[in-house]
Order: C-alpha cells, then sequence, then structure tokens
C-alpha cells in the first residue's frame, strides 16, 4: 500500500546514528499530518536485532529488520538491492534516508531503479491537500530550493541531520520484524576493504572555550596568520572551514563541519565563511556566534548572534588592539 | 583508457541572487559564471589518470550557448574533446532529467570512468553521478577523495568519505562512476598554450533529437522533482548587527564579549 513512510536507519558500523531518531520523529510527523503510518528499516548483519530493538524501545512502533552477512559492510549493491526488495513488496509512498554518506550514495541509485524522484537535503516539509513539499538549500544555502514529486510513488528524500527534532522518548514500545534479502554479494560491483582514520592526533579544537574560523575568504596562507593572532587574543583555538583544508592552509584537525570536527564553544568567530549547511552542521551549537563576512546576504548571518558586514582584514587588525587593550 | 567527465557552469556563489519572476529559478541576468567547483576537481582527476594511463579525456555538459566557456576551459586545463548539451528542451531539469541526458550522451562512448563532482554548487542536488550509474549500468563510489586505477585488472580502488571524517576504501570494478569531492587534488591553472591549443579542440553539439530521446523525457518535463519555488532561508536568530568603521565596530565587540558573552 502506498500508505507507509519508510525511513532508513544510519546503522553506523554497529551504532546508531541519532539522525535515526531524527527521521524516525519526521516519519511519524509527515504520517501524522498525511493520514499514512510509519515504520523503519534496518540493513545489516548480526547486530540487527540489538539496534532494532533500540529503535523500538526508543518508541518506533514498527522496525523492518534486514539481515544478512552480505549486509554487514556497506555496498551500494547490497543496499539497493536489499532496499528494492522490501519497497517492491510493501510499496511504500515516501522511503526518507539521512543525508549522510549511505544517503548520498545509495538514495540516487535506487530511487532511479524505481524511476521516482529523491529530494536531497530537505530541511523543512509541508503538507498542503495531500500534497508533500519539501524544502532543501541551493545557492551556497543563500536560497532555499521549494519542492515537489512528479509522478508516482515511492517518493525518496534525504534530510539534513539536526534539521527535525528526535522522536519523542516514552512511546509505547513497537514491534520487530526480521527479514532477509536475496542478495548475492560475489556480483557487487564495489566491496569495501575497510575503514580507515586520515589523521587523528595535533591540535583537537572540540574542546576550545573559543573557536576563531577562517574560511576561504581569508584569501591565502601567508594571511591566516590573522586568524592565528586573534585566537590567540581571545585565548581560543583556531577552526577553518573546508576549502582552507583543501587548500592546505592548516592542517585537517581544524576543520570544522560535516566532514570534520564538531564544536560547540562559549564563542565561535566566523571570517570569511560564507555558512553552508556542511559547515553550519560542525558550529551551530556553539553559545554565541560572531560572523566577519563582506556579503551582507552570506547565509552565515542567519545563524550568527553578532553579524559585521566588512572586509575581515580591516576588522580583525583593530578588533586584536582592543581585546588587548580590554585585558590590559 | 576512455575517460569522461560531467561539468557545469554556476553563478559565482558571491553573487547576489534575485530571485525571477516565476520564482522558479534566479534571475540570471547581470550574473559572472564559472566552473562548478567540484569539477574542476574532476577535471583535474580525469587528466592525471589520462597522463597516468594514457587515453583520452571527454568532458561533457548541458547548458545554454555561454557555457561553451566552461567546456573551453577544461579544455585547456587538458581534456580532449567536448560535448554540448545544447538544446532549450534540456534547460530547467532536475538531477534525473539531467543524468538521464548526459548517461545518453556517453551511451556511444563507453568510458571506462565516469568523472562528476559531489554535487553543485547552485541546485545541489548531488544526484546526477549516481543516477547517471544506474542508467547506464555502472558501478559507482560518491564523495571520492582518492583514486587509483589498475588498468590490467580493471578495477579502481577509491578512497570515499564518510561521517566524522574517516574513509572508506574500496575496490570497484570498471566502468564505473566516481564522484568528486573537492581537496583530492590541486586543480591545476590552463596555461597560454593550453587556452590556444583549447581553441582547436573540437566541441560536439547534441540536441534532443540527436539523442532519440523525446523533449517530454528531459529539462523541466523529465523532471521528478519539481522546483515549485526558491525561497529565502528563514532567520534562525536576528544577528545584532555591528556597524560603522572597523576600529567602532571593534570596540562595540569587545563590549559585547566581555559583558554579554563574557569570554574576556
Ligand atoms: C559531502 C560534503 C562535505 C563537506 N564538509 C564540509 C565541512 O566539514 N566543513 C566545511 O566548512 N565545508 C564542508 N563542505 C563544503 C561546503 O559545502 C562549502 O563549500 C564550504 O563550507 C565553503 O567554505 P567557505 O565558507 O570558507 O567558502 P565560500 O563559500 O567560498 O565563502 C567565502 C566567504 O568569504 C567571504 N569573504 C571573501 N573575502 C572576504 C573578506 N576580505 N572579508 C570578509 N569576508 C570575505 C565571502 O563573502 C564568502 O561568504 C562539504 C561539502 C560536501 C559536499
Amino acid at each position: 500500500m502506498a500508505e507507509d513512510i519508510f525511513f532508513v536507519a544510519e546503522n553506523r558500523s554497529g551504532v546508531m546514528a541519532d539522525v535515526s531518531f531524527e527521521i524516525a520523529g519526521l516519519a511519524r510527523e509527515i504520517g501524522e499530518k498525511s493520514g499514512k503510518s510509519y515504520a523503519g528499516l534496518l540493513l545489516g548483519g548480526g547486530e540487527v536485532p540489538a539496534l532494532a530493538e533500540q529503535l523500538v524501545v526508543r518508541g518506533v512502533s514498527e522496525v523492518i529488520g534486514i539481515q544478512h552477512e552480505a549486509l554487514a559492510k556497506y555496498s551500494f549493491d547490497g543496499y539497493c538491492q536489499a532496499l528494492k526488495q522490501v519497497i517492491a513488496e510493501r510499496k511504500p509512498y515516501l522511503v526518507l534516508f539521512a543525508s549522510s554518506s549511505v544517503g548520498i550514495d545509495a538514495a540516487p541509485r535506487l530511487a532511479a531503479m524505481f524511476h521516482t524522484g529523491l529530494a536531497s537535503n530537505c530541511m523543512n516539509y509541508t503538507v498542503e491537500g495531500g500534497e508533500l513539499f519539501f524544502e532543501r538549500p541551493g545557492f551556497n544555502g543563500k536560497l532555499r530550493l521549494r519542492v515537489k514529486f512528479a509522478g508516482q510513488p515511492p517518493y525518496f528524500a534525504t534530510i539534513e541531520s539536526g534539521a527535525f527534532k528526535q522522536l519523542p522518548a516514552g512511546g509505547a514500545k513497537g514491534k520487530v520484524s526480521l527479514v532477509s534479502a536475496n542478495l548475492n554479494p560475489s556480483e557487487f560491483r564495489a566491496r569495501l576493504l575497510e575503514i580507515v582514520t586520515p589523521s587523528k592526533g595535533g591540535v583537537d579544537i572540540s574542546k576550545a572555550p573559543v573557536v576563531v574560523a577562517g574560511g576561504r575568504g581569508v584569501g591565502n596562507k601567508e594571511n591566516f596568520h590573522l586568524i592565528f593572532d586573534l585566537a590567540k587574543a581571545l585565548g581560543g583555538e583556531v577552526g577553518a572551514s573546508r576549502p582552507v583544508v583543501d587548500s592546505g592552509w592548516v592542517e585537517y584537525e581544524r576543520q570544522v563541519g560535516q566532514s570534520g570536527k564538531t564544536v560547540t564553544p562559549k564563542l565561535y568567530v566566523a571570517c570569511g565563511i560564507s555558512g553552508a549547511i556542511q559547515h553550519l552542521v560542525g558550529m551551530r551549537g556553539a553559545q554565541t556566534i560572531v560572523a566577519i563576512n563582506k556579503d551582507p546576504e552570506a547565509p552565515i548571518f542567519n545563524v550568527a548572534h553578532y553579524g559585521i558586514v566588512g572586509d575581515l582584514f580591516e576588522v580583525i587588525p583593530p578588533l586584536i588592539e582592543e581585546i588587548k587593550k580590554m585585558k590590559g | 583508457m576512455k575517460i569522461a567527465v560531467c561539468v557545469k557552469e554556476v553563478p559565482d556563489m558571491e553573487s547576489h541572487f534575485s530571485i525571477a519572476p516565476d520564482r522558479k529559478w534566479i534571475d540570471e541576468s547581470g550574473l559572472q559564471f564559472v566552473m562548478n567547483d567540484f569539477d574542476e576537481f574532476a577535471v583535474e582527476e580525469a587528466i592525471r589518470l589520462k597522463e597516468k594511463h594514457g587515453g583520452e579525456v571527454i568532458v561533457v555538459t548541458l547548458g545554454p550557448e555561454r557555457v561553451k566557456q566552461t567546456l573551453r576551459k577544461a579544455l585547456a586545463m587538458g581534456a580532449d574533446r567536448g560535448i554540448h548539451l545544447n538544446d532549450a528542451a534540456f534547460l530547467g531539469g532536475d538531477a534525473y532529467a539531467t543524468a538521464l541526458a548526459l548517461a545518453k550522451s556517453l551511451e556511444g562512448e563507453k568510458p571506462e570512468i565516469i568523472f562528476t563532482g559531489v554535487q553543485t554548487e547552485d541546485d545541489a542536488s548531488s544526484q546526477v553521478g549516481v543516477i547517471m550509474a544506474e542508467l547506464l549500468g555502472y558501478s559507482h563510489a560518491s564523495v571520492v577523495t582518492k583514486v587509483e586505477v589498475d588498468p590490467s585488472r580493471k578495477m579502481v580502488k577509491v578512497h570515499r568519505e564518510i561521517e566524522g571524517g574517516d574513509h572508506q576504501v574500496l575496490e570497484s570494478s570498471l566502468p564505473v562512476v566516481l564522484t568528486i569531492q573537492t581537496g583530492i587534488n590541486e586543480p591545476r591553472y590552463a596555461s597560454l598554450p593550453g587556452i590556444m591549443q583549447a581553441k582547436k579542440k573540437p566541441i560536439k553539439n547534441v540536441s534532443v533529437a540527436d539523442l532519440g530521446l523525446s523533449p517530454s523525457a528531459v529539462g523541466y518535463a523529465g523532471s521528478l522533482v519539481q522546483t515549485v519555488e526558491l525561497l529565502v532561508p528563514k532567520v534562525e536568530h536576528h544577528a545584532q548587527m555591528l556597524s560603522g568603521a572597523p576600529q567602532e565596530v571593534a570596540k562595540q565587540l569587545v563590549i559585547k564579549l566581555k559583558e554579554e558573552v563574557k569570554v574576556l
């Protein structure tokens, strides 16, 4: 029945990621607004029953665990084939994934298999007259695209982490049904060999009370001393956006965001950083955010508490001076 | 080895964007257009593979006439020839409609590797490469940060970025679509001789009819996700904006940091 809303729980090497509860909450909410039921899908190997239990004790009403040794490690073939089988059988209306390394890799392929649409990186939704609309970021976060699906279900969406509240705890315990999948791993085209952590050690910015972060707007490696000087004056650490690390101006350990560190300092100063969603997810939890950017429309100002529209090269030097004066 | 790279021309993201009267896209007048940042890394990676293993790099794009400048840029960096999906019917498509057109244009070419960027900076759907892989029956890997090809085994070993900065190391058979993440390499600047040579490199214009597709399968008509309207994001907090001369702003901020934020 095209009545179910499925969410695909994020099984990260045997650990249930928090975002699973966010997409569970969203599945339930959309279900309530559109008169549909919801259920979780969980893929993996031997760990599936225990992980499914974590979902149902938190109030997810139904979890379909797809257990197969070929799903113990992620592969697009394994995930897409297993999900295709369940979806073809249950014919859901909507399937939600997290905007994650699995969502970005498997969801577009799966949607294409059904020749149906996928709305990516959604941050908001509305149901109007029974029709579902999602909002997703575009133009480096400067604009949102409000989208709807054309054609028949099953529809697909990937959901930005942190965009929706977790499923409230305390509902009645749900039920788990375990199913198998018909998979032939010897035909998988891509195979996961190992997971590596590129570099560990060195600085740890995740505990610093103050983080001063520089972005592409700092211009080059030489200019970055300004960011270090400001961090020093404030007694904090230096962070950076991804392009800064990509260009080798500072080391990877300083990267803040989706593919870097998550920081929650008392103060975060973003200098020459536009505020793309992948950066925001790493620093939105800071108590106070100051943004210095020459573009008044930069989305960083939408999360900042104090904003300065201006050239960082003109603003930072007097700022360092004033801080030193204040400290005496 | 035959390698294809799909690139897109996008507006400079530091521009002021105004929403077009139909509210479905931006008003493009007066904007500067550049190669999508992710795609520069994809073009560079393709050229490096060609330099190492020999072969040919085909660069493909879809867009209005102006996007020829972006094809020329890729050719100047070292790609060998271009394909321009140049037909008004292709425009306004979602990821699926775009992937369908791009995949069709490469069907006869049978490249062993197709590169795309992870996502475009404007539409940001991060789907086109992966959908192409499904339509062509290719393997794929997304968010790729390292590529090593073993031509004799017809295999490729790649790293892909996952949560927390970890990398999956995986091996895939060819043919494969790889969506390239920024930072994988250092994209080269086109040299002057490169720019001169690019002017002579062939660019093939392709229409919807040339691909044997119906106009209703591509562009907005062929889209499975339709953009209803563009919106300006709602603000989470109304930032308190500090204004004045730099010295003045610095003073104001320091007072806030001391009295309200209490970090000084
Ligand atoms: C899968 C994936 C993972 C990602 N992970 C991360 C991540 O972990 N962290 C991350 O940061 N990004 C990440 N990104 C990239 C992200 O999408 C953005 O591209 C990136 O955050 C932009 O960095 P930026 O703000 O420094 O650069 P830009 O977006 O180029 O912004 C530069 C800003 O500087 C301003 N500026 C320029 N000159 C000056 C000046 N003189 N004074 C003041 N302001 C100035 C400009 O107005 C502009 O707003 C990821 C992307 C993908 C697809």
